[in-house]
């Protein structure tokens, strides 16, 4: 599990975060959602030991994340939004570099993965376009076959049928009990993957909460008309998308925009809802 | 954990997993050492094709060129293996790599200190005398033959090299982990090339015969020293490093 516990962290005398609690059990799928520059990165950055904190603490079962002690750098990895990758060489010895250092890293899987998405393991990185040398790294990363998985804009360069890939491979991954981090912009890419949802705002997480949990508090509903009492409100071909409180607890299919739209405009709200 | 410190077995694969940095195949460090290593026969054959040179074949000219280059290269070769460490996307490689901060730290050590230095010096020299056994040219005695020159040899020959190799290995370390800090990185640099060639000058200065009897342990001193100094000021530095 991993445990965020009264963290502070500034960027000099840039707060980024303030006194915030978290906490991700094993085996799902968050997804990390927030405007630019409130701090996704930092966030994953944080989890996996790459920043200090300021104040408090961040623990992956137990351990200290900046003291990237090996048995805790073991259990974890991290795909950043770019990689500069050695132009000469292959994703093939790209994971040979990393493989003895991951006693779970399996071979067969890596092979797999490049399979299912389309990337020759032999083929230098020079030679790949952007999407190719994401796809070769995203194999990668999930055949080391660690417990916690970050991901910071993995379908960045990604094709259609590549997204499509993706959601598939990382549903499995889930199923083996992984915790995968996402953190994203596109949230399109992601919708019917995420679960929980965790946004962040100015120095603060304004929620975390499942799919299940936001759909008993909220309305996502498509009518005629514009609600007076939405909390977000959105015009669609047809007609308009309203958030509203689900006050007699109606069953609705979550729009994770619409959702963002709504936390980042009720701030406060959110807050006391999802208390 | 215990294992979490230091893992013989973990640090090994660190070392062969720093050491693929210098594969020429993957990488320009490791093209650059290979050149560094054949650059010496090279210069013989030039010297000797062109003729203008009457001194290309004699061993002290080819042990000079053999030992020298290589290990002028390898004060700048390391830090451009280890530059990763300051460098934000793949510091974080090195940073997330499962291995303890005192393995990478040691890992460092050892490849600049040792492993780089050795396989250039004795790579140029190894092929020097391969050419030299078939008395090809001007290779008709072994560069390490160097007749009346062989009493002087140790005297000033070995100081110089490892004074050389200890700034290689200074440099290197310091460069790599102070990038985002170049008036550091500079400072010591300067510091560094001052002590060397202070060194170098006096030795080479240097006339009287029991000079080696004092002068080889101040060097030696200065370069544990040296050393003594990189390792703190390294493994805090790795131990603070953000990306």
């Amino acid at each position: 599990m991993i445990e965020i516990r009264n963290l502070d962290f500034s960027y000099k005398k840039t707060p980024v975060f303030s006194d915030i609690s978290l906490t991700f059990p094993e085996g799902s799928i968050y997804g990390l959602l927030g405007e630019n520059g409130v701090g996704k990165t930092t966030l994953l950055k944080l989890i996996c030991g790459l920043q200090r904190p300021v104040q408090g603490t961040c623990k992956i079962d137990g351990l200290t994340s900046h003291d990237r002690l090996p048995s805790m750098l073991q259990r974890i990895v991290f795909l950043p939004d770019a990689v500069n990758l050695p132009d000469s060489s292959t994703p093939q010895s790209y994971v040979d570099e990393l493989a003895p250092f991951y006693p779970t890293f399996a071979q067969g899987t890596f092979l797999h993965l490049m399979q299912e998405l389309e990337v020759e393991p032999d083929r230098k990185f020079r030679e790949m376009s952007f999407g190719q040398q994401k796809k070769s790294l995203i194999a990668a990363t999930l055949s080391l076959g660690t417990d916690y998985i970050l991901l910071d804009e993995p379908t960045n360069g990604l094709d259609i049928p590549s997204k499509a890939q993706f959601r598939s491979i990382l549903s499995k991954r889930a199923d083996e009990c992984s915790t995968i981090i996402i953190s994203t912009h596109q949230v399109r890419d992601v919708e019917n993957l995420i679960d929980p949802i965790v946004i962040l705002s100015n120095n603060a997480v304004l929620l975390n909460a499942s799919v299940q949990h936001i759909t008993e508090k909220l309305l996502f509903e498509y009518g005629a008309e514009q609600r007076q009492d939405a909390l977000y409100s959105e015009m669609q071909p047809g007609g308009y998308l309203n958030v509203v409180p689900n006050t007699d607890g109606q069953e609705s299919q979550l729009n994770i925009e619409a959702l963002f739209n709504a936390v980042l405009r009720n701030k406060n709200t959110f807050k006391e809802l999802f208390k | 954990m215990k294992t979490d410190t230091f893992n013989l077995r973990r640090f090994g694969r660190l070392v062969r997993h720093d050491l693929q940095l210098c594969d020429p195949r993957y990488s320009v460090q490791g093209a650059s050492m290979v050149s560094a290593i054949l650059f010496p026969v090279l210069m013989v054959v030039m010297q000797t094709l062109l003729g203008n040179a009457d001194n290309a074949g004699e061993p002290l000219y080819r042990l000079l060129l053999a030992v020298g280059f290589p290990v002028f290269w390898a004060l700048i070769l390391p830090a451009n293996i280890f530059f990763r460490t300051d460098k934000k996307d793949r510091g974080m490689y090195f940073a997330l790599l499962p291995a303890s901060k005192c393995e990478k730290y040691w890992s460092m050590f050892v490849v600049s200190l040792v492993i780089v230095p050795a396989v250039l010096i004795v790579g140029s020299l190894a092929l020097d005398t391969l050419v030299a056994l078939f008395r090809i040219g001007p290779w008709q005695q072994f560069a390490w033959q160097i007749g009346d020159l062989a009493h002087p040899f140790p005297r000033w020959f070995a100081p110089v090299a490892l004074t050389l190799a200890a700034q290689a290995m200074a440099v290197s370390i310091w460069v790599s982990t102070f990038r985002s800090r170049p008036l550091a990185a500079i400072a010591f640099v300067v510091f560094c090339l001052w002590v060397g060639v202070s060194v170098v000058s006096m030795v080479a200065v240097w006339d009287e015969p029991s000079a080696s009897q004092w002068i080889l342990p101040v060097i030696f001193a200065l370069q544990l020293a040296l050393a003594a100094l990189m390792v703190f000021v390294g493994r805090r530095r790795l131990d603070r490093m953000q990306y």
